[in-house]
């Protein structure tokens, strides 16, 4: 719809959000001096080490909505990450379609909405951290490319909407993500009060440095069976997401659980959740966030296994236990306290303290300082 | 000491300077026969609604002058920056737009007199009779 009756051409509006982010980590070298791993403590803290980094938060991204008439319109969203070298990456692109003003119905590369922040997990600015935690949202993909339905039923003090979504991830370094199905029921009160629930599923292959050998090894030693299992291949992952929003006068509080139910695989069910509070105080916000991470690892999977036989077996049964199954498991807790300051009408600054622990009492502190906006 | 001064001062004089309130006028199109509540209001400028009560399709405009952040308080019941980062949760995923912005009194008459469909907010003080006044806060 356009202000003017008669305008014929197609509107196109640009919009933009970014992030500047300073971080340093401090902590065990175990967990700062981390290069390599499979859980949300990979690679640092969240990516960071023990120098101040201002490139690995920042980011900036600029999106051109185009109205292309009779309720038809593209969506195109360019990001540039200051961990990626600034090379500019198509984040979105998709065709938007108003079946009816409640129904949209989009095609094209577009986010999956997995998680209560997960929409505009990007934009800093429309919520209190300077970025989600990274326990619960790092799914292994964040967009696909296929079709999305997005329906709001509008009741006197109340909404329901349901978004759906179908399609495929590209593949990359050895990462296939496939079949992706899947969607979230979102339930919103008077304004104040959001309820959640999400399944999504889709089909995983990709292979983890250094287990490889171990696969073989059961395979060699006439236990494909044990490999099978334990091996990500063509294995359906499920996503679920359990989320409550309250936002009330000052008050803001919000608790989130997001299992993935990761079959036999080695990887473990993934079971993170956290609750959050905050407060408003005229134009700042401070606020304090809980969670734990926990990853169950199927353990049974070796229980078939003979044990005291065979000295090699029993050597290759500890080794997968010790480097892929309970060694790997973990129920650790994370902290976070921070405050916002929304100093200017489009821009806030943000400062936040997070501590986290492993699976064997190393812990790290993270230390960041933002400034996030929209435009 | 001086440089205290000089801030407490300032903050004082911003004080002062917002407890002068601005009334706000919500305005249509004198053809639109409409009963707009505020909660309809509210719903329009949030793009929860689409229509007004009588069924006609609704398009709301937003000034970026100083009575949008009386309107957001008292009709919306958020701070500009709340209004803000409901729009970007929207906007950055593809599922609304947020209202045109104008930049003035003038300009906001001046389009909703033209057009029935729209619906958009003055300061009370500007009101001429090209429009239709629904709501006062």
């Amino acid at each position: 719809m356009s202000l003017i009756a008669s305008e014929a051409m197609a509107e196109i509006r640009f919009s933009g959000f970014g992030s500047v982010v300073g971080a340093i980590a401090a902590g065990d070298d175990e967990i700062v001096d981390n290069e390599a791993g499979i859980t949300a403590t990979d690679a640092g803290v969240n990516g960071y080490h023990g120098d101040l980094s201002f490139e690995t938060g920042s980011f900036f991204a600029i999106q051109a909505d185009a109205d292309l008439g009779d309720n038809l319109g593209a969506t195109l969203q360019i990001m540039s990450r200051g961990k990626d070298d600034w090379e500019p990456e198509f984040s979105w692109a998709f065709l938007s379609y108003d079946v009816t003003d409640d129904w949209r119905i989009l095609a094209g590369r577009q986010r999956v909405p997995f998680y209560l922040y997960s929409d505009y997990l990007d934009v800093s600015y429309a919520y209190h951290w300077i970025s989600a935690p990274a326990q619960i949202y790092a799914p292994p993909f964040s967009s696909i490319d296929g079709l999305g339905s997005i329906y709001t039923h509008n009741f006197e003090n109340s909404s329901l909407t349901g978004h759906f979504v179908i399609g495929q991830d590209t593949p990359s370094e050895g990462f296939q993500f496939e079949n992706i199905l899947g969607g979230a029921l979102t339930f919103n009160y008077n304004d104040w009060l959001t309820l959640r629930v999400g399944r999504f599923q889709f089909d995983s292959t990709f292979e983890v440095e250094g287990t490889g050998p171990v696969f073989d090894g059961w395979r060699a030693a006439g236990f494909s069976d044990v490999a099978d299992r334990l091996e990500v291949n063509d294995d359906e992952f499920i996503i679920y997401d359990y989320a409550m929003q309250i936002d009330y006068n000052d008050w803001m509080f919000i608790a989130e659980y997001s299992p993935i139910d990761v079959g036999d695989t080695f990887i473990g069910h993934l079971k993170p959740w956290m609750v959050s509070v905050g407060k408003r105080i005229d134009n700042v916000m401070l606020h304090a966030t809980y969670g734990r991470y926990k990853i169950e690892t199927p353990n049974y999977v070796l229980n078939d296994v003979p044990t005291g036989i065979n000295p090699a077996l029993d050597g290759l049964a500890q080794a997968t236990q010790q480097g892929l199954l309970s060694g790997t498991a973990e129920d650790t807790p994370y902290y976070i306290v921070g405050a916002r300051w929304d100093f200017h009408d489009s821009a806030a600054l943000k400062f936040q303290y997070s501590a986290i622990e492993d699976n064997k009492n190393n812990s790290a502190n993270l230390f960041q300082i933002a400034l996030v906006t929209v435009f | 000491m001086k440089k205290i001064i000089n801030v407490l001062t300032i903050v004082l004089v911003s004080v002062l300077n917002q407890a002068v309130l601005a009334e706000v006028a919500i305005i249509v199109h004198p053809d639109n026969a409409a009963s707009i509540s505020k909660t309809d209001v509210s719903k329009i400028f949030l793009g929860k609604a689409k229509k007004f009560p009588g069924g006609e399709t609704a398009i709301p405009v937003t000034q970026n002058s100083g009575v949008k952040d009386e309107f957001n308080d008292k009709v919306l019941n958020k701070s500009s920056s709340q209004v803000k980062a409901f729009w970007s949760k929207l906007v950055f995923t593809g599922k609304g737009s947020p209202p045109k912005e104008l930049s003035s009194d003038a300009e906001v008459i001046s389009m909703v007199s033209k057009n029935p469909n729209l619906i958009g907010f003055i300061d009370a003080s500007a009101v001429d009779d090209s429009v239709k006044v629904i709501l006062k806060k």
